[in-house]
């Protein structure tokens, strides 16, 4: 099993991504063995000579593409509105950010 | 009328000399899917209401001599990780289950202007994470050749709904062979355009350096025809290209014939199932059989671009997926109902993606937060974006008339034909070796068709095998017409 990972990494990722983990270990034990697979079977990228080789950036044929700065008008903003799990006079209401 | 046997070309003749109307081909098919769909699972929701205004509408079109376009009155299946507005689209996850899309995908508007009918959403794995629809939070789909297997994925819903009947045609997305991959297994044909021919904008997003949007359709022709209502620039994605692209749905056969075809040595080199390796023998010897000249070539870093493509996307997942917050979406709890309890807002988004988030989205939200930590960059993003750049050049000396001069690559499109439904859950890397032959065109932008060796015939159960002709970027007409002319021989 890859060392690179362990349960405290995992509760460290999951706090950085802001993903409750599970409560059932169980589950949690099934998560550290998949993502330690996952990470072995990345070592055949070290296989690969890649001295010299500029990274892809991008990718798309498109390139430097610029548009006019305007104001536009968004027609379906009640559809919008209407998602937001609390709302106070057309405002989002979520609980306090602070302590 | 047999809606089986009809395709999008069939049925638009069909409108058009008023064979029959649009409400009565609209209902057959809510017909068929009411009596085939609980053994198949392919749609997440139906859009009946709609699609019979919608198709009343393109009747009086026919009526009045109006209809021009050939997916007037079409009736189409949608993946439903594209935005329909005032329609729930959810992803496949318990994240958006209540989420109503507040405007339309480009690629829907573009299909209204035509006036093709939209039947409903289809299943996929959760945000498109999967290759067998096992991912999705709502309910497994069945390959309708065996329903003890699954149709692929992660677009599975949608192949599903073409292969059995229950749409003429769909809308699928395609990061590493969703579109080609669930196509092949279920025997229909799928095709993933050029990077940035056809716009994302309402498409939920996975991992946009790959993302695609393609059609998944009964025919080769009719895939033209989808792909040709689809494409095109689109100021909302900043990817979108600019240069007119041609139309594909008359090709030139004399020019097709001419199409040089090369045959990567490495794909022989991986495992295959025995009967996939005699489907794609048959496939070779029919080129070879209509006179093409086919040429070996090498694409040598193709077995690398798996593990590759498990750094990149999940890097880009993590990033992309950071905006389900359990607030701007609906979140996960019905509308108006309380969210999760939370004393303040890093406990609300711990919380609601939580219980919003599947495992295989978790795990890759998990490991894209990992490589693209501080100590672990280089070792993993930087060197796979390197081998990235390996696999695009791999292509460039494959089309390069200085190098190997191909036209049109062939390859197989999955290793094996359907997997048992709960046969590869367990084993993620198992899994996504699945998509050891569509990964590479994702990376390298290319456009890839996959159509069937043959016709299966659904009721005798033989399953499906499928191959793929690759193209230069922007070339969609050279591997449409190349398929076309296969498919009609």
């Amino acid at each position: 099993m890859s060392e690179k990972i362990n349960e405290k990494t995992i509760e460290h990722l999951a706090g950085l991504a802001r993903i409750e983990l599970e409560k059932d270990a169980k589950k949690n034990k099934k998560l550290l063995l998949d993502l330690s697979s996952i990470l072995d079977y990345f070592e055949n990228l070290k296989d690969v000579d890649t001295t010299g080789v500029s990274p892809v950036i991008g990718g798309a044929l498109a390139k430097n593409v610029y548009r006019e700065d305007e104001e536009k008008d968004i027609s379906n903003q009640s559809l919008l509105k209407e998602q937001f799990p609390k709302s106070e006079n057309g405002y989002l209401k979520t609980p306090p950010v602070f302590e | 009328m047999d809606i089986h046997t009809l395709t999008i070309n069939s049925l638009s003749k069909g409108f058009r000399e008023k064979k029959f109307s649009v409400t009565e081909v609209t209902k057959s098919f809510f017909g068929e899917i009411k009596e085939k769909d609980k053994d198949i699972c392919a749609y997440l929701s139906l859009m009946d209401e709609r699609a019979l205004i919608e198709a009343k509408y393109a009747d009086e079109l026919f009526y009045e001599n109006k209809a021009t376009s050939p997916l007037t009155g079409i009736p189409l299946a949608i993946k439903d990780i594209f935005l329909i507005e005032g329609t729930k689209t959810t992803a496949a996850s318990k994240m958006l289950e209540h989420y109503i899309a507040s405007y339309d995908a480009t690629v829907i508007k573009k299909l209204k202007d035509e006036h093709a009918i939209f039947l409903g959403k289809t299943n996929m794995d959760e945000f498109a994470m999967g290759s067998s629809t096992e991912n999705s939070a709502f309910q497994i789909t069945r390959n309708p050749y065996d329903v003890t297997r699954v149709p692929g994925g992660s677009s599975g819903g949608s192949a599903a709904a073409v292969s059995a009947g229950l749409a003429l045609g769909a809308l699928g997305s395609d990061t590493a062979g969703s579109v080609r991959q669930p196509a092949a297994l279920c025997g229909v044909v799928g095709l993933k355009p050029t990077y940035g021919s056809v716009s994302r904008f309402g498409l939920i997003a996975m991992a946009s350096s790959f993302d695609h949007v393609g059609p998944i359709t009964k025919t080769v022709q009719d895939a033209a025809i989808l792909y040709d209502a689809i494409k095109g620039h689109d100021p909302f994605d900043a990817t979108s290209i600019f240069e007119e692209q041609l139309s594909t749905t008359n090709p030139d056969f004399d020019y097709v014939k001419k199409l040089v075809i090369g045959i990567p040595k490495e794909c022989f080199e991986f495992e295959l199932e025995k009967e996939v390796k005699e489907g794609i023998e048959k496939a070779i010897e029919k080129f070879k059989k209509l006179g093409f000249v086919l040429k070996e070539i090498n694409l040598p870093h193709i077995k690398y671009s798996v593990p590759a493509y498990y750094i990149i996307t999940p890097a880009e997942v993590s990033a992309n997926l950071a905006r389900f917050d359990g607030i701007r979406y609906g979140g996960n709890s019905p509308p108006k109902a309380d969210p999760p309890r939370a004393e303040n807002l890093k406990e609300l988004y711990e919380k609601s993606r939580g219980i919003g988030f599947g495992p295989e989205t978790k795990r890759r939200i998990l490991l894209g937060t990992f490589v693209l930590s501080a100590g672990y960059y280089d070792a993993y993003y930087g060197k796979a974006k390197k081998i990235q750049q390996c696999i695009v050049k791999d292509f460039d000396k494959a089309f390069d008339k200085k190098e190997n001069g191909v036209d049109v690559i062939f390859m197989p499109t999955t290793p094996t034909r359907a997997f048992k439904i709960g046969e590869k859950a367990e084993d993620p890397v198992s899994m996504y070796l699945s998509d050891i032959f569509t990964v590479p065109m994702n990376f390298a932008g290319v456009p890839a068709l996959s159509l069937p060796v043959e016709r299966y015939d659904i009721k005798k159960k033989e399953l499906p095998v499928g191959f793929q002709l690759v193209g230069k970027k922007m070339h969609e007409k050279d591997i449409l017409g190349l398929g076309m002319y296969y498919e009609k021989n």
